[in-house]
């Protein structure tokens, strides 16, 4: 009794219909309009349709300097945009001075980052790669593999340098094979993934031309891959370009993460600013410049 | 040369998981050179199956497949496939996927045998243009020229129009079946469509309803080549085997579904 009580409280929810008069009220309001111009010769000026895509980003920034204006204003350590905006000409005035190993230009320090992400990042394309294709092929080698890969994947890159400073027993290798170690994942997921998706059809082309294994790799699985592969290397370099700053803080030496570690023993805070936008920059440049690779081997 | 391609006695079972599950049966069927077969039914009555079989892409369970007395056991390049999807590598131009095949099977003059491939099928214009760039009609004829560019003792198609819009499909029969009248090639094809089936065979051969599909009849079409579309439209006697064919599809060979209902 209650049950059916209640059931009939229940108010059966439909979406209204639209309103009969809507469909002719909208061509009235149209014909109005028409009506307006014809009469007067005139049309109401419409901004351009590029204009709110470029205006968008601009108020966006502008917005946020504001608020960050508002922020240094409110006292503590942190210097305003316009401080922080001298500090970093007089930086780029001069990127590329030497006064010894601990006190180079940004520049310096920016390449030496790079140049450890590029050779972890290599390395790790070079086994990554290939056993994402192992992994992709072979039901039985990615079995092996999964519970490794999920095991190790959530684990921070970090969490690895002390087992790099105890195989290389220097500061440099170690921060390089922190970088191999976080871009791996990506890497081999992903191309396994790849070599997952190639649709049967171009497999069944393969073998009713009886194409040999080499013609396959390259005019086939390569191909078909690479798209795929191009994703997994762009999430490592963001995940490689994440992790170096945070490796360079613990191992010194050059670089753009140990030089935001100095500035800070400095109190340079500007400076730490200016870190903190260059790194933004170099990561976006690095991002864009993958999509656009992904583009060229995009086949829509 | 009567039984070219020699279908004996082939029969195929896939293991699923609810336990064996009979495509095709007791299917026989001998090809002339130079013949053109179409194979006809409703949806799932395993044609594509039994083409699957002939391409090499499948085993059959029981029974036997010669091809010019050679028995066949896997894919080989004696035998040129068209897919319905037309199955270009999107990555590669026209002319470089005509070029995959040839090179694989010839030795000499490859360039030349692409070329001329390309010509067939009316397409010297777009050789170097990637398959995004060309309509559907355009990419089966790279298709279709992948598949004659190595000269194979039968060319296979499966359903090769069938996602193709009326007036290209039958822009393509008519070019099909110049290119088969100037090459002389043995052909089974499969399809849906009646009057293509009709228009472009020697023989059709109509299959039953799976589970366990087999050859239900199969019909000849004695009407001269070169055939004219227009003309064969209002001929009695190729309305009398359209008819005939129609008449054993949805008569002897109506969906169970539509027996029950009506």
């Amino acid at each position: 009794m209650r049950a059916s009580a209640l059931r009939e409280e229940v108010i059966p929810l439909r979406a209204s219909p639209p309103h009969p008069g809507a469909k002719m009220l909208g061509e009235r309001a149209d014909a109005a309009k028409a009506r307006y111009e014809a009469s007067t010769g005139y049309r109401r000026a419409q901004p351009p349709e590029w204009l709110p895509a470029v205006l968008a980003p601009i108020v966006g920034l502008a917005v946020f300097i504001c608020l960050w204006a508002l922020v240094a204003r409110q006292g503590g350590r942190i210097p305003d945009p316009v401080t922080v905006w001298h500090a970093a000409t007089q930086i780029f005035a001069d990127p590329f001075y030497r006064k010894g190993p601990n006190d180079q230009g940004i520049g310096w320090n920016v390449l030496s980052s790079l140049k450890r992400v590029g050779i972890g990042f290599t390395l790790a394309a070079l086994v990554g790669i290939p056993l994402g294709f192992v992994f992709g092929r072979f039901r039985f080698a990615a079995g092996m593999a999964a519970p490794v890969i999920a095991l190790l994947k959530p684990v921070s890159p970090l969490a690895w340098l002390p087992i790099g400073l105890l195989l290389f027993k220097a500061a440099n290798p170690a921060a390089i094979y922190v970088i191999f170690v976080c871009s791996l994942w990506p890497m081999i997921v992903n191309t396994a993934v790849g070599v997952r998706q190639i649709p049967q059809d171009y497999l069944n082309v393969a073998r009713v031309l009886n194409l040999s294994e080499w013609k396959v790799f390259t005019r086939i699985l390569f191909p078909a891959v690479l798209p795929y592969m191009i994703t997994g290397v762009r999430l490592s370099i963001g995940v490689a370009w994440l992790v170096i700053v945070a490796a360079e803080m613990l191992t010194g030496g050059v670089g753009i993460g140990f030089w935001v570690w100095d500035e800070w023993n400095n109190l340079k805070v500007e400076h730490i600013i200016i870190a903190i936008f260059t790194i933004g920059i170099v990561g976006l440049a690095l991002e864009q410049a993958l999509v656009l690779l992904a583009r060229r081997f995009s086949y829509a | 040369m009567h039984r070219y391609l020699n279908i004996e006695a082939v029969g195929k079972t896939f293991e699923t998981k609810k336990g064996p599950f009979v495509a095709l049966t007791g299917i026989d069927l001998q090809i002339r050179k130079g013949e053109f077969v179409t194979l006809i039914g409703h949806s799932g009555c395993g044609k594509s199956t039994l083409l699957n079989l002939v391409a090499g892409l499948q085993k059959p369970s029981e029974g036997n497949i010669l091809l010019a007395e050679r028995h066949i056991d896997g894919p080989g390049p004696d035998r040129g496939v068209v897919f319905q999807n037309h199955s270009l590598l999107p990555w590669l131009t026209c002319y470089e996927n005509v070029y995959l095949a040839v090179e694989r099977v010839f030795a000499t003059e490859r360039k030349e045998r692409t070329h001329a491939a390309l010509e067939l099928v009316g397409l010297s214009h777009a050789e170097h243009k990637y398959p995004h760039e060309i309509s559907g009609g355009m990419k089966q004829r790279v298709g279709i020229a992948r598949a004659l560019a190595i000269e194979p003792k039968v060319l296979l198609l499966d359903e090769p129009f069938g996602a193709l819009d009326a007036l290209t499909r039958a822009t393509l029969q008519d070019e099909l079946m110049r290119i088969v009248a100037s090459t002389g090639a043995t052909v089974l094809m499969v399809t849906h469509d009646v009057d293509e089936a009709v228009l472009l065979s020697d023989r059709v051969v109509m299959m039953t309803n799976g589970p366990a599909a087999t050859i239900g009849d199969v019909l000849r079409v004695e009407l001269l080549r070169p055939r004219a579309r227009l003309a064969l439209a209002h001929d009695p006697r190729f309305m009398d085997l359209r008819a005939a064919v129609l008449e054993f599809l949805y008569e002897k060979q109506a969906h169970k579904t539509r027996l029950r209902a009506a």
